[in-house]
């Protein structure tokens, strides 16, 4: 498969970055100053890929069962890390949402490995290191959405909420309308994604195999278990985050703590970050 | 009621509310100090005094919608804590000082308490609703009307309405007749303070003292005497 694959030669690679001061400057002349933003993001980027592309060379080779599963529990922590960051959170939900992550990433690779693709072994890392990056990635965003909806609706909706508890609502019924509210927002870009995918755009990672060298029509088939395997840890993400993070977030009388927020000034940066996505 | 018939009652059963030696922080501030209060079941008691004394809080402390304090609260013989908060939530009908009414009809936030699982048996009937909307001076043809249309005196009357229907031991209420004309603060009075169930209520208006067993005022989040109705 690799053989098919034109390599870039590093100074072709080269001219798209020169390329790209085109536009930055335009936009600069504009009065949209995103040059400082941008030459972070790309040297970011760039530095983070040729590491992860060193790291899974080795992983690769090695191809042994317990670095693989670090590494998904490496990426996990760094998903959640964004996730708390993002949505407004502070540590103190780390753990209950780091399980929820990291329960559904699990349950959902089972399903990939162990009864769709079922590579030998079944921990291949070829498989399972790019799966479980698509799937954290598409967990990452949904969750950043779902938590945000999720806890801010709770805070600037308190009497709503308060009057629910007061009337004798369980906290899980008195939570629930704000659980379907941020369930839905969550989820609503991935199914707008699906209803509208190879109409609109080839997905990344069909594109992927296919310049990779691999028949469209397997290619196609390992879009949808993607597709599938995404949406599947999103409902199961979501919830469980929501409902893991509960127990932290509440006191036992039911009323949310106001240490489960970040404070204004650790919320840096995370506007732009809140739209980050990740392809699938 | 009178002061003696109290007395009576309260040698037979636990008090309806008890509080001993409670407490309120937030923010750095106190907002009650070891507070001691004593309600007999079926008692009315009215607290007043001036804003910013701590009334609120002792209603909402009671209903365990503060995040910190310290003594102890006692409702109907059981004390307020992690596992009995749900218990004593279902005795009791706390009507805010801003009561939510949500973004459906006047029925929809009538029966909003009777969708949790604790109180479903109790949903009462159609014609319950209309006539807890009557005795307040709404009539029936409130029901099918948006919330969002209601006036502040009528969304106070829903959520007494809303009280009434859970059939609750004790009803605390907080300033519940402060956007109300005297014709309906009476209807309400009259509805609240004439049934068997206890009151403990914030009322700056003389009305409501001139009907209460008791009146305690409230001062810089201490008790400054009170005064038992002859």
């Amino acid at each position: 498969m690799t053989d098919l694959t034109i390599d870039i030669p590093l100074a072709r690679l080269a001219a798209l970055y020169l390329a790209l001061l085109v536009p930055i400057a335009v936009l600069q002349r504009l009065g949209i100053r995103i040059g400082r933003d941008t030459a972070v993001g790309v040297i970011r980027m760039s530095a983070q890929l040729a590491a992860v592309g060193l790291y899974l060379k080795y992983l690769f080779t090695a191809n042994n069962p317990w670095l693989n599963f670090a590494w998904v529990g490496a990426i996990s922590l760094v998903a959640n890390h964004h996730i708390l960051q993002r949505a407004g959170l502070s540590r103190r939900l780390f753990w209950p949402i780091f399980t929820g992550v990291l329960l559904a990433a699990l349950l959902t690779l089972t399903l990939f490995l162990a009864v769709v693709v079922r590579p030998d072994p079944l921990y291949d890392a070829r498989y399972l290191i790019p799966l479980a990056g698509m799937v954290l990635g598409n967990c990452l965003r949904s969750n950043v959405i779902a938590l945000e909806r999720f806890y801010n609706g709770l805070r600037s909706r308190q009497d709503a909420y308060l009057a629910a508890l007061f009337l004798g609502a369980t906290v899980r019924e008195a939570t629930l309308p704000y659980l379907r509210r941020a369930a839905s927002a969550a989820l609503a870009p991935n199914l707008a994604t699906m209803s509208t995918m190879g109409l609109v755009s080839l997905p990344g990672m069909m594109t992927g195999q296919i310049l990779g060298g691999a028949v469209p029509l397997v290619a196609i088939k390992y879009q949808v278990l993607i597709m599938l395997g995404i949406f599947f840890n999103l409902c199961v993400s979501l919830v469980l985050t929501m409902l893991l993070s509960q127990r932290a977030a509440f006191n036992e009388y039911g009323l949310l703590r106001d240490g489960i927020f970040r404070a204004p000034d650790q919320e840096r940066c995370c506007g732009a970050g809140r739209q980050a996505g990740a392809g699938a | 009621m009178s002061a003696r018939g109290t007395t009576r009652r309260s040698l037979a059963s636990p008090p309806a509310i008890r509080l001993t030696g409670v407490t309120v922080r937030a923010a750095g501030r106190i907002l009650l100090h070891e507070l001691d209060l004593s309600i007999a079941q079926g008692e009315k008691v009215v607290l007043w005094g001036p804003s910013g004394s701590g009334k609120s809080t002792l209603l909402k402390t009671i209903v365990g919608g503060m995040p910190s304090w310290e003594g102890e609260v006692w409702v109907g013989g059981e004390r307020l804590a992690p596992r009995t908060v749900a218990a004593i939530r279902r005795r009791l009908a706390y009507i805010p000082q801003e009561p939510f009414a949500g973004a459906g009809t006047v029925e929809e936030a009538l029966l909003f308490p009777f969708q949790f699982k604790a109180r479903r048996q109790q949903r009462p009937p159609r014609e319950r609703l209309e006539a807890e909307l009557e005795t307040l001076g709404m009539p029936a043809a409130f029901l099918a009307a948006p919330c969002a249309s209601l006036s502040g005196g009528e969304r106070q009357r829903l959520a007494i309405a809303r009280a009434l229907l859970l059939d609750a031991d004790i009803v605390l209420a907080d300033e519940i007749t402060s956007a109300l004309d005297p014709a309906n603060r009476e209807r309400v009075l009259a509805a609240l303070m004439d049934r068997p169930h206890t009151v403990l209520a914030v009322a700056h208006d003389p009305a409501w003292r001139r009907r209460a067993d008791r009146t305690v005022r409230l001062e810089n989040g201490k008790l400054h005497g009170e005064t038992i109705r002859a």
